[in-house]
Formats: structure tokens, sequence, C-alpha cells
């Protein structure tokens, strides 16, 4: 086939994503208005009722998803437009980026990546130490290991086909973080202001207890903004360590098989898997920080970084099915939660007695 | 069994989706405003 021709096809390739994706879309568009304004709504009217159960814009996009999702069903003319929650997060990450200078960024940068780092290999430590008396295959093992650790779906979609796992045992992974992400984020909250946690504290313990970005933000934002916002620079910091994590749950994994371990040229597998995207997070802050936004505009931006993570939020209830606690067999199951919780109380611990923020 | 070139390629894709979206973004708000 020629250059054109590849291009053309391309283009209608391209053309045709765009036009199945607008359907399911509309219906994202549609649930997150309805929580946004469903939220105003109640807070008005039911006040008491809504602080007693910490409702607000995020859970209720999530909810009302779910419910359409688990109820009436979705159709599959709107199913293509609803795999898109995390480019909307991580879009939503890019402009965040306008609210941080890189003075800003270097203060809260350098505690959360020191708590990040201790958290995240010793997550994988925990993991393979208590794997053996489960029954499971390493790979699944491999795939649970970096997706608890690091940064949950991108992380097993980073070390699954690394580790030769099969596309159900990469299913199966995915499907047990998201169920903890879940639980975790309609709990997290009330616990933090059970424990009485300040905003930053929350952001902390969100952005490390949870592993999907999109959950790590609505956990957050569940909470308040300031929570929202420090658990988004946690996240950054695991998804900046996603490719050395993952590269070390491979080499562990590979050490029996000499050949394969060895054949892995570390350097190109790092380049391989590191997260563009977090250049622009940066050129964000960088643009923020040479003053090339007015203060009207950062008001705007975060509007639109705020839109951008409701969009995120309705797409992840669409997309949650019920169902997909019986996919993740029980000893995934068994094992995620075990990890996830240990993970959870202990970075709470340091949180809440230890860490200066 | 899931090719490992493939998955890197369609999350790089994400990615330059997500930086296109982002800058697109903030040069909306930098027109709007």
């Amino acid at each position: 086939m020629s250059v054109d021709a590849k291009t053309v096809e391309r283009q209608e390739n391209f053309g045709k994503a765009v036009l199945e994706a607008i359907p399911g879309l509309l219906l994202v568009v549609v649930v997150a208005v309805i929580a946004w304004y469903g939220d105003a709504y109640l807070k008005k009217n039911y006040k008491k009722f809504y602080d007693v159960v910490l409702l607000n814009y995020v859970l209720l996009a999530i909810i009302i998803g779910m419910i359409i999702r688990n109820t009436v069903g979705i159709p599959n003319v709107l199913e293509p437009g609803l795999k898109y929650s995390t480019v909307m997060t991580k879009t939503g990450i890019v402009v965040m980026g306008t609210k941080y200078t890189l003075a800003s960024l270097v203060k809260v940068g350098t505690v959360s990546m020191v708590f990040i780092t201790i958290t995240l290999f010793g997550t994988v430590a925990l993991l393979f130490a208590i794997r053996k008396h489960f029954k499971m295959s390493d790979e699944l093992g491999g795939c649970l290991a970096s997706g608890f650790s690091v940064c949950g779906v991108s992380a097993i979609v980073a070390t699954g086909p690394a580790l030769r796992a099969r596309g159900q045992e990469m299913a199966y992974g995915i499907a047990t973080i998201l169920i903890f992400g879940m639980l975790a984020l309609f709990t997290m909250p009330y616990i933090g202001h059970a424990l009485g946690l300040t905003q930053n504290q929350f952001g902390a313990w969100v952005g490390v207890g949870i592993v999907n970005s999109a959950q790590v933000l609505a956990a957050g934002f569940a909470f308040g903004k300031e929570a929202g916002l420090l658990a988004g620079i946690f996240n950054m910091g695991r998804v900046v360590l996603l490719p050395f994590v993952v590269l070390a749950v491979v080499l562990i994994v590979l050490r029996g098989s000499t050949s394969s371990s060895e054949n892995i040229n570390k350097t190109q597998f790092i380049m391989d898997k590191f997260p563009l995207f977090i250049i622009a997070f940066m050129l964000a802050v960088l643009a923020n920080t040479a003053g090339m936004f007015t203060k009207a505009e950062l008001l705007m931006a975060d509007k639109v970084m705020i839109w951008a993570f409701s969009l995120g939020f309705a797409s992840i209830g669409l997309t949650t099915r019920f169902s997909d606690m019986k996919a993740a067999g029980k000893d995934g199951i068994i094992l995620g939660f075990i990890v996830g919780l240990v993970k959870a109380v202990l970075a709470l611990i340091a949180i809440k007695w230890f860490l200066p923020l | 069994m899931s090719d490992p070139r493939s998955e890197d390629r369609k999350v790089r894709k994400q990615d330059y989706m997500v930086i296109g979206l982002g800058v697109l973004l903030l040069m909306v708000v930098k027109v709007a405003v």
C-alpha cells in the first residue's frame, strides 16, 4: 500500500471512530450534567440528608452511571463512546497543570515522591510474599503486583504482554483492581471524615490507597477540591514510576527463565512505557510559572478541569458492571483485597501521624 | 496472549490524544477569556 493510501485509510478510520463515539459521549455528557445540577438541587432542598450521606457531583455521576448500566443496560450503539474515561481524566490532569507553579509543584512533589516510592515497591514485595498461598499463575500474580502498586489498568496493560499473560488473566487483574477501587471510592471519604483527616491528608491517602487514576481523582474530589488536587499529584507520581515498577515486576516473574529476562532491553522498555502525557502537564505548569495565564483564564481553566474530570467520572459509572465481580475469580479478589487493605491501612497510619502534610 | 507492541502503541496513541486535547483546551481558554 502506498503512503497516500495509508494516510487516507488512517483518516477514514479516525473519522469512523469519532462518529461511532458520538452517541456514547452524549450519554456521558447528559449523566455529568444531571449529576452537576442534581447536586446543586439536592444541596439546596435536602441539605441535612445530603450532608449526612456526604454525596456530591462526583459520587452522583458515578452512581447514576452505574444504575443505568446495571438496570436498563446500555445499547451497543452507545458503547464505543464510553471507553474514554481515562482520556478525559488525563486531559483534566494536563489542564490541572495551570494550578501549579514549578516551585509549588516541587514543594508538594518532593514529599509525595518519597512516600509513593516506598509504598509502590512495598506493595510489590508484599504481593509477591503472600502470593504463593493463593492458587494463581505467575502471570496473574505479576499483573496484580504491578496493578495494585502503580496505576491500575495502565500498569496491567504494560505488564501483561511483557509476561506473555493471557487476555483473560489481564482482564481478571483489571476487574479486581476496579472493584477494589470502586469500594474504596465509596468508603474512604466516610472514613476520612470520621477520622478528621485534613484535605491534604485525605488527598495523599487516596493517592496511594486507590490505583486507578479516574477512581483516585473521584475519591479525592468526593472529599473536597484540595484533596482532589493533591490526589492528582500523588497519582501522577505513581504514573511517572510506572515503567520502573513494571520492569521490576517483569524481571521478578521472569527470573526463572533466564533467556526471557536477558532478552529485555531495559532502557528501551522504560522508554516504551513512559507516560508521555505527563510532558503536557509539565508544559502547563511551566506556562503558568512564566505568567502566561491571567486570573480570569486560570478560573476558566479550573472549570474546564472540573468538567473534564466530571465526564471521566460519569464514564466510570457507565462502564462499571456488577457482573465483573464474578469474572475476577475468588483467589485474585481475595489476594488483591488483602494487599489493597494492608496498603491503605499502613498509608493511613503514616499520613495521619508521620507525614508532614 | 496480547501483542506487547500493539498494546504499547494503543497507550501511546491515547497519550497523544490526551496531549492534543489538553493543549487544545488550554488554547480555547486563552482565546475565549
